[in-house]
């Protein structure tokens, strides 16, 4: 196990060093010019040179990259062109924004998503069962930013319930409609995913087992299979979990949610190399420790499970 | 009975005085403003956008002001200044008992360290452009000098600028946001986060800033000219117009934007069209017409583009007919405007006729450029229907601002739609960046402007300088380096309770300090 | 000689997998009414100019942003343009970038996949952790930086969508072909001597058919709605041309007073994908009668 786990983060680091690297390619292929760009409209050519000086923006760009993995080893990501900002301390400010929309979103699309999942499957091929799932098909098919928009001219702008968008003072009510958003599509997934591994497991024989010791239906449902179908869903909450902390683009933008999507659109925009490496490289690690907390849950969740 | 006539009589005349009160302005409150995006800095030094230098101008004070109600120049931190015969050496006397909001008080040193912080190569500076004119400020960014040998300290009240050649519209420039004097050891203390902590002689304190959410500002008791009215200013950052404009409804802004999309419905609306406020501003929209690429090169190209233009009907619908049709480089109401002149024609035939003159009779392909705001990407769409009309197939590359801001800086674009608002209400700053050859991005190089815009920035007579730029506007009729649009008029809603606000032009002239909330009204 | 008999013998067996998954395949209502909608929507990407009623960059600025009319069943937008004849054309970008990325993906896939799989050893780990390290990116976040990076244009919309899109078909098709690998017939083909590339493209790929077919139509899906994404974020095709996304995104400031502009374009997008998803769905049960429940 423990071996295991440091197997793992060891193989962390070449995957980690890939993604640096295509985004410094990518930096440097990518029209436009930070410096420009910052200093506005009259500022002088001399200066805006010795700034790219300052800042070795004039070094090619390996030397630059390995500069910044240097760096980056020493725990320093740099600062923002624009803010001037570190860069560490931007991402710790967008996060908690993300991470609050990303909980909220998995609590509803687990919730919905499991419980209508365990409904289809009990009522299978039943019309109930038919139903929920071309809705659920449905909401997968519908885009997300539209969805959202939808949802704003009803909750907000023709029933003036909820706000139309922003953080405002931080209530919950401008966490609802974007949380819906999110959560809707997950949740479709989610109920596809449980439905089908909850059929799965019900036909297999320890169940047919189980249920002729005389145990009701029900608790054989939710005991057996539901325990069983615990790992695909954990991989799904998991995966969405993960790209939801990585700020989802066009719900952040849909609602201004002030999150890390956001806040890297901004940058790749603006040309503003430290942020925009600084940001990827969290986002790939957020997305690398999930996968691998989704991988050693399976052995919690399924004793039969071993690493080695 | 007569206890009921006195008990009347009473609340007859504490409402009178009530109404009587209200008329004076009201201490305290707070205010509660937007901005469309996060700061990019409140540092002086590097205040080169609209808001960071609107905000950096409530923290601090420069050596002189706009005036709240007028585009002149009036003293701030200085209370006078005499210039030499030669029109070379500018001396300021310096206001006296002026403190920083850290409680230490501010003098002639400050204002030196401030124009020598400016130019130091390791501040890197975008607003160098602003004060070249100063002995010794290249000499100061090579860094073969420390500190701007032009700018000296008489005394703790007294600061002397020594100019290379007379510069016109050096009180002007000192308007602008990067001029505004800085603590030395608060700079030092903090370094590259000093806009953090921001700490300065003017009107409000910087109490509170979330990055991307809010900043709060509090009013500075002991602010030279007097406090604020109002205690507090609560800043929130709201990017789309349609939160912003709901948040108002809800009464927790005080002004709301008006989103374009939404004009009718409120110029309309029988309780809002009252508080709704236009504003005039000092704004240029063109299309650029770069004489450096084929085939624009050819003048009866660039003016068959502006006949292909139906910018009335534009400005009428797309616009909402708020904005006024331009002639010229310069907006009504600027010095030096002319009103004779008459804006080219929509003349799609004239077009097509002086498209075959120029050798293209099939039309021609070009490219049109545009950063990727919503508004100007709309705007582009148009010109682009419009060309197709006369023959002319114009591509539009929508890019960022990173991108196509670089890119029109190098000169390389073709065909860009861009506009132009003023640093200070003054001809020139429209004249020099668009029309002169040194640094142009549409290949000028009309020797008669150069002429005519070098001798603006010497001349000190204003008349002189406004009777110049009638000639140059004269000038680029013919040339044709642009097709005019129109001059902008914002369109603002605001709280009934809101009292006195300043309506400036110019970004960087209102502090704030005139403003107050009627609570009665609330 | 001999071992075209080998494949001939697989074909055999394929075919009929083929015919009864068709037969399954039209039994399943909701698949069946998937690939109506598909048909139809290729049906009018087709032949747009003739089914809209206005020509769609037609500006007409004085009847901008009017609702719906018997003139304009679907309303103007904000340059006076017909929507339902933008609504049109926008099918044809949605069902070419939806096809031609899918293509790009499945040949980038396959082909890695493939390699992979059968070579094993350093070329699978290579092959692999470069498919990890664009599976750790955010994938929206490098769909919008490789957009800006290569600027405007479709063909820059597809490489970007193919970029991220292969990953995927490579890692599956990969399992196929190590499942493979080590059954009798190709063993038996290596043993007659059988070169390499003939041996993946003729008796392994073949067996991946069928999970690629499910995957190219449930990615056309995705690649619609990731193309669908970047017009609303104002990164996809060029102006004039219609799609939409971009419709939905010029809509969007109008959405308190003209509510129906974001409306039509969106019910497409949505069409359009639930198709392909439907379509998919009911592929995958009839490919795999095993998964049917």
């Amino acid at each position: 196990m423990f071996e295991y786990l440091i197997r793992r983060l060891v193989m962390m680091i070449p995957v980690l060093l890939g993604v640096l690297f295509i985004t410094f390619l990518l930096m440097f292929v990518i029209p436009g010019d930070p410096i420009t760009n910052m200093m506005g409209q009259r500022a002088n050519d001399e200066v805006i040179e010795r700034i790219r000086k300052d800042l070795h923006l004039d070094d090619p760009w390996y030397i630059q990259f390995f500069n910044y993995i240097g760096r980056t080893l020493r725990g320093d990501l740099g600062q923002s062109f624009v803010t001037h900002r570190p860069v560490a301390v931007e991402i710790l400010e967008k996060l908690p924004n993300t991470a609050r929309l990303a909980i909220s979103t998995m609590i509803v699309a687990s919730i919905m998503g499991i419980l209508i999942g365990i409904l289809a499957a009990v009522f299978h091929n039943t019309w109930i069962d038919r139903t929920v799932m071309v809705f659920a098909l449905i909401f997968i098919s519908t885009p997300v930013f539209w969805f959202g928009l939808i949802l704003i001219y009803i909750f907000s702008i023709t029933l003036g319930w909820l706000p139309i968008s922003g953080m405002g003072d931080g209530s919950i009510k401008y966490l609802i409609l974007p949380a819906i958003t999110l959560g809707t599509r997950s949740s479709a997934f989610l109920a596809r995913m449980t439905r089908s591994t909850m059929l799965e497991v019900i036909r297999q024989d320890f169940i047919r087992t189980a249920r002729s010791k005389g145990l009701s239906q029900k608790i054989v449902i939710f005991k057996h299979a539901l325990k069983n179908a615990m790992i695909p869903i954990i991989t799904i909450l998991g995966l969405d979990f993960a790209s939801y902390l990585n700020g989802s683009v066009l719900t952040e933008t849909i609602f201004g949610w002030p999150g890390f999507g956001r806040y890297v659109v901004q940058a790749i925009n603006k040309r503003d190399f430290q942020v925009i490496a600084g940001s990827v490289m969290i986002g790939a690690i957020i997305f690398v420790v999930a996968n691998l907390l989704v991988d050693l849950s399976y052995g919690f969740l399924d004793p039969r499970i071993r690493y080695d | 009975m007569r206890s009921r006539v006195t008990i009347l009589l009473i609340v007859v005349m504490v409402m009178l005085s009530m109404t009587v009160l209200a008329a004076d302005p009201q201490y305290g409150g707070t205010l509660n403003l937007r901005n469309s995006s996060d700061w990019d800095t409140l540092d002086p030094a590097y205040a080169s956008g609209f808001n960071a230098g609107a905000m950096a101008v409530k923290i601090f004070d420069g050596l002189v002001r706009f005036d709240y109600y007028s585009n002149d120049v009036v003293p701030s931190l200085a209370t006078d200044w005499t210039v030499s015969d030669d029109r070379l050496i500018w001396t300021f006397n310096l206001r006296k008992g002026v403190k920083f909001h850290n409680g230490r008080e501010f003098t002639a040193h400050d204002v030196k360290f401030s124009f020598d912080r400016l130019f130091d190569p390791e501040v890197a500076s975008p607003g160098t452009w602003a004060y070249d004119m100063i002995v010794g400020t290249d000499a100061a960014l090579d860094g073969t000098t420390e500190g701007v040998s032009g700018v000296t300290v008489v005394d703790d009240h007294t600061v002397q600028f020594q100019l290379k050649y007379p510069f016109g519209l050096f009180l002007k420039h000192l308007t602008l946001p990067h001029a505004l004097i800085v603590p030395q050891e608060v700079v030092e203390k903090y370094g590259d986060l000093f806009s953090e902590n921001a700490v300065g002689t003017g009107p409000w304190k910087l109490i509170e800033w979330e990055h991307d959410d809010h900043i709060i500002l509090e009013a500075n008791e002991d602010y030279f000219e007097g406090r604020p009215y109002v205690d507090k200013v609560y800043y929130r950052v709201i990017p789309e117009d349609l939160t912003a404009v709901a948040e108002f409804e809800a009464g927790n802004l005080d002004f709301g934007p008006i989103p374009t999309a939404e004009f009718e419905r409120w110029i309309n609306d029988p309780i809002w069209k009252d508080y709704i406020v236009k504003q005039t501003e000092l704004s240029t929209y063109y299309l650029a017409l770069n004489q450096n690429v084929k085939p624009l090169d050819d003048v009866r190209v660039r003016k068959a583009i502006a006949h292909a233009i139906d910018v009335p009907t534009i400005i009428e619908t797309l616009r909402n007919g708020t904005d006024t049709l331009a002639n010229g480089p310069l907006p009504p109401g600027m010095e030096g405007y002319s009103a004779e002149i008459q804006p080219v024609e929509y003349d799609p035939e004239k077009a097509r006729q002086l498209l075959k003159e120029a050798g293209y009779p099939d039309g021609l392909k070009i490219e049109l450029w545009t950063s990727n705001t919503t508004d100007r990407v709309q705007m582009t769409g148009v010109f682009q229907a419009f060309l197709a009309d006369v023959g002319i197939d114009a591509e539009i590359i929508e890019s960022e601002w990173a991108t196509f801001y670089p890119a029109v800086k190098e000169g390389k674009v073709p065909m860009y739609y861009l506009n132009w608002y003023a640093d200070y209400a003054d001809p020139y700053n429209f004249l020099q960046p668009l029309l002169y050859s040194k640094g142009s991005r549409v290949g000028m190089n009309d020797p008669l402007i150069d002429q005519m815009i070098d001798e603006m920035e010497r001349t000190s007579n204003p008349l002189v300088r406004y009777e110049l730029a009638k000639r140059i506007a004269q000038r680029t009729f013919e040339l044709q380096p642009y097709v005019w649009l129109f001059h902008t008029t914002a369109y603002t809603l605001k709280q009934p309770w809101i009292q006195d606000e300043i309506w400036h032009q110019m970004y960087d002239a209102d502090k704030l300090t005139t403003i107050w909330i009627d609570d009665s009204k609330k | 000689m001999e071992n075209t008999n080998v494949l001939d013998v697989k074909m055999e067996k394929g075919r009929s997998l083929w015919y009864d998954s068709w037969q399954r395949l039209k039994k399943n209502p909701t698949a069946m009414f998937g690939l109506f909608l598909i048909i139809f929507l290729g049906f009018v990407a087709i032949f747009a100019p003739l089914l809209a009623p206005y020509d769609p960059n037609k500006i007409s600025l004085r009847e901008n942003v009017d609702p719906p009319s018997r003139a304009h069943w679907f309303g103007t937008d904000y340059y006076g343009r017909d929507i339902l004849s933008r609504i049109i054309y926008g099918s044809r970008i949605s069902m070419t970038v939806g096809f031609v990325v899918q293509f790009i993906t499945l040949v980038i896939g396959v082909t890695l996949g493939a390699v992979a799989g059968y070579f094993g050893g350093k070329v699978d780990m290579l092959i692999m952790r470069f498919t990890d390290v664009i599976m750790s990116f955010p994938g929206l976040l490098l769909i919008i930086a490789m957009r800006v990076a290569l600027g405007p244009g479709l063909f820059n919309v597809f490489i970007a969508l193919s970029v991220v899109g292969w990953t995927g078909k490579a890692r599956l098709v990969r399992s196929q072909v190590l499942a493979i690998r080590e059954q009798d017939f190709v063993e038996a083909a290596r043993a007659l001597g059988v070169k390499t590339h003939r041996i993946i493209i003729r008796h392994i790929l073949p067996n991946c058919i069928a999970p690629m077919i499910v995957s190219v139509t449930m990615g056309i899906a995705g690649a619609i709605m990731s193309e669908a994404g970047l017009s609303f974020l104002g990164l996809g095709v060029q102006k004039p041309i219609p799609s939409w996304g971009s419709i939905i995104n010029e809509g969007l400031q109008y959405i308190r007073v003209a509510p129906w502009y974001t409306l039509f374009p969106g019910f497409a997008i949505a069409l359009t994908v639930l198709g392909f998803n439907l379509l998919g769905d009911g592929l995958r049960d009839a490919l795999d009668p095993r998964l049917k429940h």
